[in-house]
């Protein structure tokens, strides 16, 4: 019996120094700052989601191995990954876990607008920054303080998509003037779809065809006879990845051939090429961000970014990857200027964001400058072409790395 | 009205309708048979898309020839899964089969899950992009093969239940259960092999799909409602009903699409289908020979 109550107390005597030791290390070791991640990494999105993460943590990677956050005596930077899966209903409590339980100080929010939405309102009642390259004009339109979105709006894109194919018409006189759009029925789908419509009869084009169909559709064929029957010369479609690739491939087997000018998501990620191989060459789509554009291929620190992500991740550094390394980027860039991880002190410094240095340089047209919304005001999209099996930025002119190849006749 | 966009419509339905009666038949051959309607034969086609999918991307086998495979395969499954599961319910009342069927749905999609995780395969074979193209029409050449291995598998099955003595086991237990065991049937024999036969269909239908969709979890879920649709418009237990309400469904989804809207192509997969109810309780072939 002595014994053992004299073991209990050797025991607890022991656990008790455990305790303050390890206690003790972490104060006096360096310090660690914790960024969630939060993306889709599993469901039909997951391949946009983990694009997203990958440059996120190459972002925490670069800024850790240069020395961690300096004004914070080398504070290391932490990524906390977060699924937010591909379901919008998981959105709202999955990131009301994370913020009551992670302790992080800001956040890049997920890159897909419809998963993007709904998680906002918990981030300002939180009172946790986040920077979005989510592209839906509604992120930055209902007045959140603590939101931040780089990538152009959705409402751009249409107009970008037009002005591009009237560029296409006076420069390779393709002599288009009928107009097809196809848009998948969901949140992005209808208001991107909605945006290229107004552009397109505004533009002087006829739009012939008009039609939406459901999200996972397993059949793509009557959809591609009624742009077949509608005579279309240009296809505008909006569709995520597995959507794109089934539209596109219906296509080749009905050799129905419009000039494509995708709206982005599905026609630009890796998987399109993987999917296609090198019949994706000469697709064409609207970007929100693009790996060679001037902006990044003219400075050789930035070029050096995309050849890191390439060779770490194999694939080449896409519309999500570039603007997510971007917002980690300018988090740590607010810790150094403001010497502090107070997740107030980055919003304050975040909400008049100008920088036109290196971290501006990434996004076009080579700065980013926060406006009163809390939107980069000064950014725009840019057009992509496949060629030599990546995508090349070919319109506007001032972003352009590569010359339009127009359709072979 | 374009006469090519009409009949490019047609083919397109008749095509698609092939599919459907691909994975309807296994299903209407379980209910045949067992008088019992399987939940998750659509899990059974995604687990198949698995196995076929794996099989092309680990050793190199394309669908086509890793049919065989994938059907010994699907066959060790609905083995098992009869002997270990399914057996313990016959004679049970039906709730008791139903709850089985859904909860084994619910378990392979989740375990398919947790193995895989929630992203989309697919195939890289050069058939998929490949099509017949003929007078402004084309024919997609994996949904070709689809619907001629449709009918095969329907025109097999007749002869195996209308002139094999296995078949006529098969028949003669569906019609009664005590009668085929004072003849001398194994009842529990014949529903093992109905059960397993139907397993390898919704099999070969998973194979023959693959070059056209995704892999994933929730891919038995796109088709099992239509499959379901389609058993009971043919009439539930007859196969040769399995492949014309397919045909049905997959005509009338092609052409609303195409002339009305491909959103509300559904709505009127559901008005016919309601409509051939109203007039035929029994569906099409309802109450003909298995």
């Amino acid at each position: 019996m002595k014994n053992r109550v004299l073991w209990s107390v050797v025991l607890t005597v022991l656990l008790a120094f455990l305790g303050f030791a390890m206690v003790a290390c972490q104060e006096s070791g360096t310090k660690e700052i914790k960024i969630a991640d939060m993306d889709c990494l599993s469901g039909s999105n997951a391949d946009a989601g983990i694009q997203d993460l990958n440059g996120a943590q190459l972002a925490v990677d670069d800024i850790n191995a240069a020395g961690g956050i300096k004004a914070l005596g080398g504070a290391k930077l932490k990524l906390v990954a977060v699924d937010m899966t591909s379901d919008p209903k998981n959105a709202a409590s999955t990131a009301e876990r994370v913020f009551s339980t992670e302790k992080v100080v800001a956040a890049k929010c997920p890159g897909i607008s419809g998963i993007a939405l709904p998680m906002l309102p918990i981030a300002e009642k939180a009172q946790v920054p986040v920077i979005c390259n989510s592209i839906n004009d509604q992120i930055t339109g209902q007045g959140y303080k603590y939101t931040f979105q780089i990538a152009p709006h959705g409402s751009q894109f249409g107009n970008a998509q037009v002005q591009f194919l009237k560029w296409l018409n006076e420069k390779y006189k393709l002599g288009i003037k009928d107009v097809a759009v196809v848009y998948e029925n969901s949140g992005y789908g209808v208001s991107t779809a909605g945006g290229v419509k107004d552009f397109v009869t505004k533009g002087g084009f006829n739009l012939v065809l008009y039609e939406s169909y459901p999200h996972g559709f397993t059949d793509a064929s009557s959809l591609v006879t009624k742009v077949k029957a509608s005579k279309a010369q240009a296809l505008f479609p909006v569709a995520y990845t597995t959507d794109a690739k089934l539209i596109i491939s219906t296509m080749n087997q009905m050799n129905v051939h419009p000039v494509v000018v995708g709206g982005g998501a599905g026609f630009i990620w890796p998987a399109f090429f993987t999917e296609l191989g090198p019949a994706a060459n000469g697709f064409v789509s609207v970007a929100s961000w693009n790996w060679d554009s001037k902006a990044m291929s003219s400075k050789p620190e930035l070029a050096a970014i995309t050849e890191r992500y390439q060779k770490r991740f194999g694939a080449f550094m896409g519309e999500h990857a570039g603007p997510s390394y971007v917002a980690i980027r300018m988090f740590a860039d607010a810790m150094e200027q403001t010497k502090s991880s107070d997740s107030k002190k980055i919003r304050d410094y975040l909400a008049t964001y100008n920088n036109s240095g290196l971290i501006g340089g990434m996004m076009q047209p080579g700065t980013i400058k926060i406006d009163s919304t809390g939107f980069n005001g000064v950014v725009h999209p840019v057009m992509i072409q496949w060629q030599d099996n990546l995508p090349r930025t070919v319109y506007p002119e001032v972003d352009a790395s590569r010359s339009y190849m127009p359709p072979k006749k | 009205m374009n006469p090519t966009i009409f009949l490019q419509t047609t083919l397109n339905g008749l095509m698609t309708g092939g599919v459907y009666a691909l994975v309807a038949v296994g299903l209407t051959l379980i209910f045949g048979v067992m008088k019992i309607v399987n939940f998750a034969q659509g899990e059974f086609v995604m687990l198949a898309m698995y196995v076929s999918w794996m099989l092309a991307t680990f050793a190199h086998i394309g669908p086509y020839p890793g049919l065989l495979i994938v059907g010994a395969v699907m066959f060790g499954l609905g083995y098992a899964a009869f002997k270990f599961l399914i057996v313990r319910v016959i004679g049970k009342p039906d709730e008791a089969f139903i709850l089985l069927t859904l909860g084994l749905s619910i378990v392979l999609q989740n375990l398919v899950l947790v193995i895989f995780g929630a992203e989309y395969f697919s195939i890289d074979t050069p058939i998929k992009d490949e099509a017949f193209h003929m007078g402004g029409l084309s024919l997609s050449v994996p949904r070709l093969i689809a619907f001629l291995v449709a009918l095969l598998m329907v025109a097999g099955l007749s002869i195996l239940l209308n002139r094999t003595d296995l078949g006529r086991a098969m028949r003669a237990t569906a019609e009664s259960r005590e009668v085929a065991t004072l003849l001398g049937i194994n009842p529990i024999r014949c529903f093992t092999i109905a059960f397993a036969v139907g397993i390898v269909l919704a099999g070969a239908a998973g194979v023959l799909l693959t070059p056209m969709f995704y892999v994933f979890p929730g891919v038995g879920t796109l088709f099992n409602l239509t499959a379901f649709v389609v058993v009971v418009l043919g009439g539930m237990g007859s196969v040769t009903g399995a492949l014309l309400g397919g045909l049905i469904i997959g005509i009338v989804e092609a052409l609303s699409s195409t002339y009305i809207s491909l959103d509300l192509s559904q709505l009127f997969t559901f008005l016919i289908f309601l409509a051939v109810l109203f007039i035929r309780p029994s569906g099409l072939f309802g109450g003909a020979a298995k």
